[in-house]
């Protein structure tokens, strides 16, 4: 018998994996050295910004509604130390990394001149330092030229507040999760709000990687630079266990505490 | 009008490959949108690849040998734009981006941006070729895992199929296309 929890840990199906880190190994263009260190925020609170002109799709302040709130997601289990601050809108805000600064994490739409591939509905872009895996910007771009977003499932639009909390997990450094119901689910659903909500696994995986009662990860050794090697993002091992626990009792659980870590909109800039 | 078969492999092709990167969301392509949409389409190894700043973003250029090109005068190689890579100790990820390796074998739908190329419908338009150690065939996929896809559905965008799934034979893939790219396009353009 004393060998049935290990049995039963083994017979998890692949599909009811848990919460995946994205690491400095994940990109397309991996970091030297092959030391695949997952990817998060060393400070708290995380700021960030919507660009003022919001989307024309959706007048008024519900769009900003809505990213807040997708970004309040994620700080709001009780078991996370993870604050985002709300730093208010910023006309023209860039997108991207300067490596001498300054930089700021936005959401912005781009109405028109989208110079990526068309039918890209949404493109996040997320900056680390390969040597530590300290995110150092990230920025979720949504394609308003071509497609048409809304704060409620239509016919014709695209569900805005499921499609950032989505994204908001690749911000604080998740990969897809296998488990359909995950926010971080590959096919994050289209005219479908659960998404905007966590399952346990999410919640494990938030808590986890950045716990309550515990200072901001510290930084790893920096790994030695040069020679070559990948590998796909996987499941960290150190934190299978865990969520494998709470895989037994999953169960979609909506924030309790939208406004913890969520500071007061600023004026237009 | 697409057959019964063709879109049994365009659904098929479209749920292919294990995740390995970050999430986009793109509007789902099957193969005769792919090939309808893409400037040129090549077969041929990718050669070499650089990254550097453009702007704030990283971008990697990859040069990569046509062995075969199945649309489009492409040319001996041609150079394809990816977003994301590595410079100076600073990584960025661009999620649901094509990855294109050095060494790598692929199969890519590509559409003229610039000087470069970029791959159709970010991930989609990269199919990766390796040799099946069993069959001793080479088949081919799309790593889809970073990229969340949405088709129209009754009630909107909605989301597509799960990534996952089997690779195709290259071979039998090779065929579609070509019989895709002759077909005339609905509306009768090319």
């Amino acid at each position: 018998m004393r060998w049935l929890p290990l049995a039963l840990a083994l017979a998890v199906p692949a599909a009811a994996r848990p919460y995946v880190r994205t690491t400095t190994q994940s990109s397309n263009a991996p970091c030297p050295g092959g030391t695949a260190h997952p990817l998060a925020w060393r400070a708290f609170p995380v700021p960030f910004v919507v660009d003022a002109a919001g989307s024309a799709d959706i007048p008024g302040s519900s769009a900003f509604d809505a990213v807040g709130a997708s970004f309040a997601t994620w700080a709001a289990p009780a078991c996370t130390g993870l604050r985002f601050r709300d730093d208010g809108t910023v006309a023209n805000v860039p997108v991207g990394f300067r490596p001498a600064g300054p930089n700021v994490n936005a959401v912005k739409w781009i109405e028109s001149g989208w110079t990526e591939s068309a039918q890209a509905i949404a493109v996040t872009f997320v900056t680390f330092s390969c040597d530590t895996g300290e995110m150092l910007d990230a920025d979720i771009t949504l394609n308003g030229q071509n497609f048409t977003f809304a704060v409620s499932p239509g016919p014709t639009a695209i569900d805005l507040q499921s499609t950032v909390t989505h994204e908001a997990g690749h911000v604080i450094g998740f990969d897809h999760n296998p488990d359909p119901e995950s926010t971080m689910y590959a096919t994050a659903g289209f005219g479908e709000t659960k998404k905007r909500s966590l399952t346990d696994d999410d919640i494990a995986g938030v808590c986890d990687a950045y716990p309550a009662d515990a200072p901001p990860p510290p930084a790893p050794a920096a790994a030695p630079r040069g020679g070559g090697g990948c590998s796909s993002a996987g499941v960290d091992p150190t934190l299978a266990a865990a969520a494998i626990a709470a895989l037994a009792a999953r169960r979609r659980v909506r924030p309790r505490r939208l406004e913890d870590g969520l500071g007061a909109r600023g004026s237009p800039g | 009008m697409r057959t019964p078969a063709c879109r049994a492999l365009s659904a098929l092709v479209l749920s292919l490959g294990p995740a390995a990167a970050h999430a986009s969301v793109a509007a789902e392509m099957d193969l005769a949108e792919l090939c309808r949409s893409a400037d040129a389409v090549i077969h041929g190894i990718v050669v070499s690849a650089e990254s550097a700043w453009e702007d704030g973003v990283i971008a990697t250029r990859s040069t990569v040998r046509v062995a075969r090109s199945l649309k489009g005068a492409a040319g001996d190689q041609v150079v394809v734009r990816t977003l994301g890579g590595v410079v100076g100790g600073i990584g960025q990820i661009a999620s649901g981006e094509a990855a294109l390796r050095p060494g790598e074998e692929v199969l890519l739908f590509l559409e003229a941006a610039g000087p470069a190329y970029r791959a159709v419908g970010m991930a989609q338009g990269a199919f990766h070729v390796r040799r099946d150690p069993a069959t001793g065939q080479k088949a081919a996929w799309q790593e889809l895992g970073g990229l969340a896809v949405a088709r129209p559905g009754p009630r909107g965008l909605e989301a597509a199929p799960a990534a996952r799934g089997a690779p195709v034979a290259l071979d039998e893939l090779l065929r579609r296309i070509e019989r895709l790219v002759a077909a005339p396009a609905p509306g009768g353009s090319r």
